[in-house]
């Protein structure tokens, strides 16, 4: 259990994601559904329609006022929760690396999913659909998730949409998408965000930056070379430079937090040399994420 | 823009080894990150909106290959090339007297001259401006120059002469050279009587509005054959269009010898004479018109003494070499072989007992042997010969006394033409000569086969015949651009001659002649040598410059349109891209120690 602290897990077993959208798994879970239906706990009455259950017709009512009212209860459902997680190779970086920090990320809400019985799915993405985990559920699905987590590797190049598209496949129902990734795909990341949202499905997105892309310790006259790709660029003057690409890093930074604001979908950077404990409990749980 | 000496772009070459240079110098440290997505979006940034800065942070580079682009070009010596009017034009100044009228404030000439400077001026950078002047001779002054300073600078030197004007042989001169001009602005009063041809590319600016002048023509003196006395012809013509009364005086160095009045009608000329008499000296006919050109209101004529110099062919002959030595001489040579080409540099040559199959007309002494073309034969050969008539007239036999002479044999003369000095009863055995092909004495007996030879009247006779064959026939006259020749006593010998100008001094050559051509001014000119002071009055007397009435008018040019082709002008800016280089070199040098500093 080298991802997760036992006192850590035990904070994240009293936690719960904020789902804002009705997702009606394939089963009845735990998770209070915004939707009145069958379930056990009460939340309202309304006039007698013909057609409805006799069963929940609340009869001291009747005896007392001369007319039928029928008992509302508030559905419970199961949530589906995909975690999409980019174990590309440009995930290694950092120190944390990202992965690393990923892997913690996916372990917690994974972790959150499973304890509050929610069917819990991981998809590691580069270029495409690497690996998957599907259909946990329950607290004893929490060491095999964490075995999956532990044995990624950072690999493959990243293309979010094309992977977006392959973890849709076969996928019935509303879910929800977790998605942790550096964003740092030439291709774009907008086609993937929006097939989400055009199909309904409640979206977060994690960004995820390590210090070496904030900050780069870099100085005098550098060639970069492309982890991924193995593409060269050559610069001169790198201080100079810097400047110019913290800005540039800025308006990239706004530019997919004004795309997830735009289409309603939650959205929280962090580098990964932040403790993993105060991404989850504190801005994650700011952010409106977790309750 | 073009360059005169391109090889030197080879230089620019240097500019891919500098930036070798520079990337080398660049060592790169080799960084793997994630991605290089954002590193190239910045450069992308960079790109679209701040190439500048870009630049600039390879400002030292630049200014490196900017200095070399600088070296480069002074090499390369950069021209301009810029179109212009016309490539070639050729101007040319009417020198003539008659551009001397003051109808035109101040003068013909002068106004001329602002035009022509104006002209200059409005023409294009890179036109090829040739010079000339044209009076009696036609002046090449500039060779075709695209330096305006110089052509005004020799328009501005150019003053008019007392000379005809012959702007067709100018014309011709300029296409016998092949200057091919695009133009040429000729600067004239027009008062000329041949016109321009048409086909020629002319344009030309008159300057003439009046034609009030009088002037004199002509003069000459003729020999009456009375004791040396001689009369002189003045012809005077009005060329304005009213009726003059012009008073005219002749004046014999300081004397005034004639004086009256001539009413002359519109047109009309009139000839006057003076004499007949003796004159000596610098005799000047003067006119008071108050016309517009003074120039032709005076003339003269001079009545100088020169010695003649004398070449005698001969195999030796004492007795007549000492009788030539006593003889009014200037120069006498001796030699035994004749060639044609001595006759320009004597006015007298004896054959003594030889002569040339064939002679050019001169003056000619023949003793014993005549050449086959003079007018006259050989009819016979006389031994004793008995002389029954001497021509005591002639001025040749002048104090010469023949009684008594015996000859041992003598040739007999036949002849139409000519005198017979001395005759036998068969024919003459000495004869004169004077026409066409000039003056010429024979002897037919050798003087030292006679007894002559022992007579005081040999050298009598000997001077006699220098002097009539050196006789000026004419007094010394000239017309102004003329060509004066003279001879001295020895070789490389300095003559002044006092112009009407001023002092001049010539040498003569190895030949002891000179040939004197700058008389370009109205007046008398006066030699000084060895050979004593020879004055000759140069004169215009010319009816057609007199007439200065315009009979050629201005002509715009209408041919083919004037070829508009480019031009390579040198720009001399050198010094320009060599103080760049070094404001460059020092820019780079003040950023590269200011950079280490930061």
């Amino acid at each position: 259990m080298s991802l997760l602290s036992p006192e850590f897990l035990s904070y994240l077993e009293r936690l719960d994601l904020l789902i804002k959208r009705s997702i009606k798994g394939p089963t009845i879970g735990e998770r209070l559904s915004s939707k009145y239906g069958r379930g056990i706990e009460f939340q309202d009455y309304r006039s007698y329609e013909i057609g409805d259950d006799f069963r929940y017709i609340d009869w001291n009512i009747y005896a007392r006022l001369d007319r039928l009212f029928v008992k509302l209860f508030r559905e419970e459902e199961t949530s589906v929760i995909n975690i999409l997680f980019d174990t590309s190779k440009s995930m290694g970086f950092g120190n944390p690396s990202k992965l690393y920090f990923g892997k913690q990320l996916s372990a917690s809400l994974g972790y959150i999913g499973l304890v509050n019985y929610d069917l819990v799915n991981l998809y590691c993405i580069s270029s495409t659909v690497e690996k998957r985990l599907e259909s946990l559920r329950g607290r004893h699905s929490t060491m095999r998730m964490l075995r999956f987590l532990d044995g990624l590797e950072a690999q493959g190049v990243t293309s979010l949409n094309r992977a977006i598209r392959e973890s849709l496949k076969g996928l019935r129902g509303k879910a929800v998408f977790i998605i942790l990734s550096d964003f740092l795909d030439p291709d774009g990341y907008e086609e993937g965000l929006k097939l989400l949202n055009a199909r309904g499905y409640e979206t977060f997105v994690f960004h995820i930056l390590s210090e070496e892309e904030i900050s780069p310790p870099v100085s005098g006259s550098l060639k970069l070379i492309d982890s991924e790709t193995g593409e060269t660029i050559e610069l001169d003057d790198i201080d100079d430079i810097l400047i110019g690409y913290r800005e540039t890093l800025r308006k990239f930074l706004e530019e997919i937090e004004s795309f997830c604001l735009d289409h309603s979908i939650e959205y929280i950077r962090a580098s990964s040399s932040i403790p993993i404990e105060k991404v989850v409990l504190y801005y994650m749980r700011l952010g409106g994420w977790l309750k | 823009m073009s360059f005169l000496s391109p090889i030197y772009f080879l230089f620019l070459l240097s500019i891919p080894i500098v930036i070798i240079l520079y990337l080398l110098r660049t060592r790169r440290q080799i960084l793997i990150v994630p991605s290089v997505y954002l590193w190239k979006r910045y450069t992308r940034e960079e790109l679209r909106y701040s190439v500048l800065k870009k630049f600039l942070r390879d400002i030292l580079l630049l200014l490196q290959i900017l200095a070399i682009i600088l070296l480069t070009l002074g090499l390369v010596k950069p021209g301009i090339f810029s179109y212009v009017g016309a490539r070639n034009v050729i101007f040319i100044i009417d020198t003539s007297c008659s551009m001397q009228a003051k109808d035109i404030k101040p003068t013909r000439f002068d106004s001329a001259k602002r035009k022509a400077l104006e002209l200059v001026d409005s023409l294009g950078r890179g036109t090829n401006i040739s010079l000339f002047s044209s009076d009696s001779k036609t002046r090449f002054l500039l060779d075709y120059t695209t330096d305006k300073t110089k052509v005004k600078e020799v328009i501005n030197s150019l003053s008019p002469a007392d000379t005809e004007g012959n702007i067709i042989n100018t014309l011709n001169y300029i296409e016998k050279l092949g200057k091919k001009p695009d133009v040429i602005y000729l600067f004239t009063d027009g008062a000329f009587d041949r016109d321009i041809p048409s086909s020629l590319p002319i344009e030309v600016f008159t300057f003439a509005r009046d034609s009030n002048n009088v002037g004199i023509t002509s003069i000459s003196a003729r020999d009456t054959g009375i004791k040396g006395e001689k009369e002189i012809f003045i012809r005077i013509e009005n060329f304005s269009k009213d009726k003059r009364n012009v008073p005219l005086q002749v004046w014999e160095d300081e004397r005034l010898i004639e004086t009256s009045t001539l009413s002359l009608n519109p047109g009309e000329k009139r000839s006057i004479t003076v004499g007949p008499k003796r004159f000596s000296g610098i005799v000047k006919a003067m006119i008071y018109p108050n016309d517009l050109l003074p120039v032709d209101d005076r003339a003269y004529l001079t009545f100088p003494r020169v010695k003649p110099s004398v070449l005698l062919v001969t195999r030796g002959n004492p007795y007549l070499e000492i009788a030539l030595s006593l003889a009014n001489i200037g120069v006498l040579d001796k030699v035994d072989t004749f060639d044609q080409t001595m006759l320009s540099r004597y006015d007298i040559v004896i054959f003594d007992g030889t002569a040339p199959r064939e002679v050019l007309p001169g003056n000619y002494v023949f003793i014993g042997k005549i050449p086959e073309n003079i007018p006259l034969e050989v009819a016979d050969i006389q031994t004793d010969p008995v002389i029954l008539r001497v021509d005591s007239t002639s001025p040749i036999m002048r104090f010469v006394d023949t009684r008594g002479i015996t000859m041992k044999r003598a040739v007999i003369f036949e002849s139409t033409q000519g005198e017979a000095l001395i005759e036998t009863k068969d024919g003459s055995i000495l004869w004169s000569y004077d026409g066409n092909f000039g003056r010429i004495v024979a002897f037919g007996f050798y003087p030292e086969e006679s007894s002559l030879i022992e007579s005081s009247s040999f050298p009598v006779l000997v001077n006699n015949i220098i002097n009539w064959l050196g006789e000026n026939p004419s007094p010394s006259l000239a017309s102004t651009g003329s060509v004066i020749k003279l001879r001295t006593k020895q070789m490389n010998e300095s003559i002044t001659v006092i112009t009407p100008y001023g002092v001049i001094k010539r040498i003569t050559d190895e030949r002891r002649s000179i040939a004197f051509g700058d008389t370009y001014k109205v007046g008398v000119y006066s030699f000084r040598s060895s050979l004593g002071n020879i004055d000759v009055g140069v004169n215009l007397c010319s009816s057609s410059e007199s007439n200065i009435s315009p009979r050629v008018s201005s002509r715009e040019y209408k041919g083919s349109p004037i070829s508009r082709e480019r031009t390579l002008l040198n720009t001399d800016i050198w010094r320009f891209l060599a103080l760049s280089y070094l404001g460059v070199i020092f820019l780079e040098g003040y950023l590269f120690y200011n950079r280490r500093l930061a």
